[in-house]
């Protein structure tokens, strides 16, 4: 006997089947009782048959064959008690409660109630009660997996919408133009001339052909030619320095160059550049570490006095010696001038600039420490008058003084303001640079992104002076921003606004973000990565693009 | 599709593209009007002769890349209000150059500018 049945109610570990049957009063002893009540029943009842089937055939059967039938019989009997078994009531209703109609079973079809015999694949009906015989099965079948089907496309579409937001592309049919570039781009090296396919199409190529890092020796000379004006090549790092120098020869009325990521471009190269390249006005070199402070003092020399915009950015050799020349050489002429990273330059060299009195467009972008208060009054009371656009990204020893006394009294024009990381620009700063701010005339694009000390109060003020216009506003990582600054930006009729970017700023929900969609006319792209409070249910305008969505993705 | 109702509104429905080496290829209006350049030159208000004759030369394109603009118009007429999950358009790589120039002057074959 076991030992549960002793009286003690002390139990061992059970599995969790053990416990299942104990649940429902299914006994190992009760099983073995009826076990051997069946096989007392089989016994009576084969004797039966044997006495019969020998009865009926005793004088011809021999006794080899009598044994063969017994045998046969006593197992189509054991078949019978069976089944008279399964079909009893009280045992029944058990197999149902406990699991469906094993497969080989015989049974009735919930919906067309005809008979048929289950199988594994035999699908329970809608209501739960009972299984569909085959043909109404697979009636739903085909339903089930057309529901599969569109439910998977659906995610697709889900996911390749959020993956072309991303981009910030539409998502539409491509257009036939895009669909040639990227065949163009993919068999570049096929390509023997590009032809006539115009600056635009052509700079797309480039564009693509730097992205998928296939600008190379082979296939620049494709953009090369005699009559270009304009170059724009984002990616060189495949360039060697004797390609580079074929730009110098091949293009002698390039007007506008643009070099990204030009490790290989070497101080050769450029004085091959300022002797060759006689309409040179605008240049740009992005990470041109290799060229020397002395090569740049050449170069203005040089070709300085015709140049209107030079944009240098990731460099350390570009320092005081290369800025001298170039402010003696181009004071007459340069009106757009960007330095981003360019860590040689430190805070005494800033004062330099105060030669260049044409400046429309600024940029020192991080460069940290080398920006002052005074040295940018100095330069506002100087050029502030004429500036358009100015870009002073992570300076970080800025502080209110600046906005107060150098861009409120002094730009009147500026259109343009970008003072992201601004840890020095305090709300009330920020609140008395616009309130009431006559001399100008409303900013159109501001980038205040992550200029963390800022809040309410200020950007408020923004919105009064600037509603009008605007029509970029970054405010991604403003943390301390509430809803009413959004109520007041959606009610202030910000006819051009464009693009939003409102990203890690939590005070951002569903409700805001109808009412701004709803509002503003012109917007077309909002940025809310990480504002976890908009969610997919969102009634967000037709038209308005909204990235970064966590919903999108998932 | 239409082709069985009156000869009249047929002649709307349909135009005809000429190639410049004198292929013929008559499409719906509608996928004509995905091109930005067709849609000007066939619309009603202008008075221009394609648009009273329903039948545009384009004697800068040959017959074959006709041939692949007009797979091109009615791709993206079919596909325009579902673009999730569109089969690729195949493009010969040997066409993609030409075909380039004669989008570029067909234009806005984009069912974006459409709206």
């Amino acid at each position: 006997m076991s030992r549960n049945a002793g009286g003690s109610r002390v139990r061992g570990p059970n599995s969790a089947l053990t416990e299942f049957l104990r649940e429902r009063g299914i006994d190992a002893n009760a099983i073995r009782h009826r076990y051997e009540e069946t096989i007392q029943q089989q016994a009576t009842a084969s004797s039966d048959t044997v006495v019969t089937v020998s009865g009926s055939s005793s004088t011809s059967r021999s006794r080899s064959r009598e044994v063969e039938t017994r045998v046969s019989s006593t197992s189509r009997s054991r078949k019978r008690t069976k089944k008279k078994r399964e079909d009893s009531d009280d045992e029944g209703e058990l197999l149902s409660r406990i699991a469906r109609p094993r497969p080989g079973q015989i049974d009735f079809c919930a919906e067309c109630q005809c008979r048929f015999t289950v199988t594994a694949y035999s699908k329970p009906a809608r209501d739960g009660n009972g299984l569909l015989c085959h043909s109404c099965g697979s009636k739903y079948a085909q339903e089930e997996k057309q529901q599969k089907k569109t439910q998977i496309s659906s995610r697709k579409r889900k996911k390749s919408i959020a993956a072309a937001l991303l981009d910030k592309q539409e998502f539409a049919v491509p257009n036939l133009q895009d669909l040639c570039i990227k065949i163009i781009a993919k068999y570049i090296d096929d390509v023997e001339i590009l032809g006539d396919i115009g600056d635009f199409n052509m700079d797309k190529i480039a564009r693509i052909l730097s992205r998928n890092r296939s600008l190379k020796d082979n296939t620049v000379k494709l953009f090369l030619g005699p009559s270009i004006k304009r170059l724009h090549f984002w990616d060189c790092s495949n360039l060697c320095s004797d390609s580079l120098e074929l730009i110098g020869s091949y293009c002698p009325l390039l007007e506008s160059l643009t070099l990204s990521m030009c490790g290989q471009l070497t101080d050769k190269v450029i004085d091959y550049y300022s002797t060759n390249l006689r309409n040179l006005h605008s240049l740009t070199v992005n990470g041109g570490f290799l060229i020397t402070s002395g090569c740049w003092v050449r170069f203005f020399d040089t070709i300085g006095s015709q140049l209107v915009r030079f944009l240098v950015a990731n460099t350390l050799r570009f320092n005081r010696n290369s800025l001298e020349s170039l402010v003696r050489n181009c004071s007459g002429t340069l009106e757009e001038l960007s330095f981003s990273r360019v860590g040689s330059l430190k805070s005494e060299d800033i004062p330099l600039l105060l030669q260049l009195p044409k400046l429309t467009a600024l940029e020192l972008s991080y460069m940290r420490s080398a920006i002052t208060d005074d040295c940018m009054i100095d330069l506002l009371r100087l050029v502030g008058s004429q500036l358009l656009a100015l870009n002073l990204d992570d300076s970080g020893d800025l502080s209110d003084k600046f906005l107060l006394e150098g861009v409120r009294p002094h730009c009147g024009r500026l259109q343009n303001l970008s003072i992201a990381l601004g840890d020095g620009f305090t709300d009330a700063g920020v609140r008395d640079l616009f309130k009431n701010w006559e001399l100008n005339n409303g900013l159109i694009s501001v980038n205040l992104s992550r200029c963390t000390n800022v809040g309410d109060e200020g950007i408020q003020a923004l919105i009064d002076h600037s509603a009008k216009t605007l029509v970029i506003l970054n405010l991604n990582s403003v943390y301390q921003l509430t809803s009413a600054t959004f109520q007041l930006l959606a009610s202030s009729d910000c006819e051009f606004l464009s693009q939003l970017d409102f990203g890690f700023v939590h005070c951002v929900g569903d409700e805001e973000i109808e009412v701004l969609t709803e509002r503003c006319k012109s917007l077309q792209l909002i940025e809310a990565y990480g504002n976890i409070r908009i969610t997919e249910f969102a009634k967000i305008k037709r038209g308005v693009k909204v990235a970064g969505r966590q919903s999108d993705s998932l | 599709m239409s082709g069985d109702s009156s000869g009249d509104s047929s002649d709307k429905e349909y135009v005809r593209l000429v190639s410049s080496d004198g292929f013929e290829y008559s499409i719906l209006r509608s996928a004509a009007s995905v091109s930005g350049t067709l849609r000007g030159m066939l619309s009603q208000s202008s008075n221009f002769v394609e648009a009273k004759q329903n039948r545009v030369v384009l004697p800068n394109i040959s017959g074959v890349l006709l041939e692949k603009v007009c797979e091109y118009l009615y791709y993206n007429l079919k596909h325009q209000n579902n673009p999730g999950n569109i089969p690729e358009f195949d493009v010969p790589p040997e066409m993609a150059l030409e075909l380039l120039v004669a989008s570029d002057f067909l234009d806005g074959m984009n069912s974006l500018y459409q709206e």
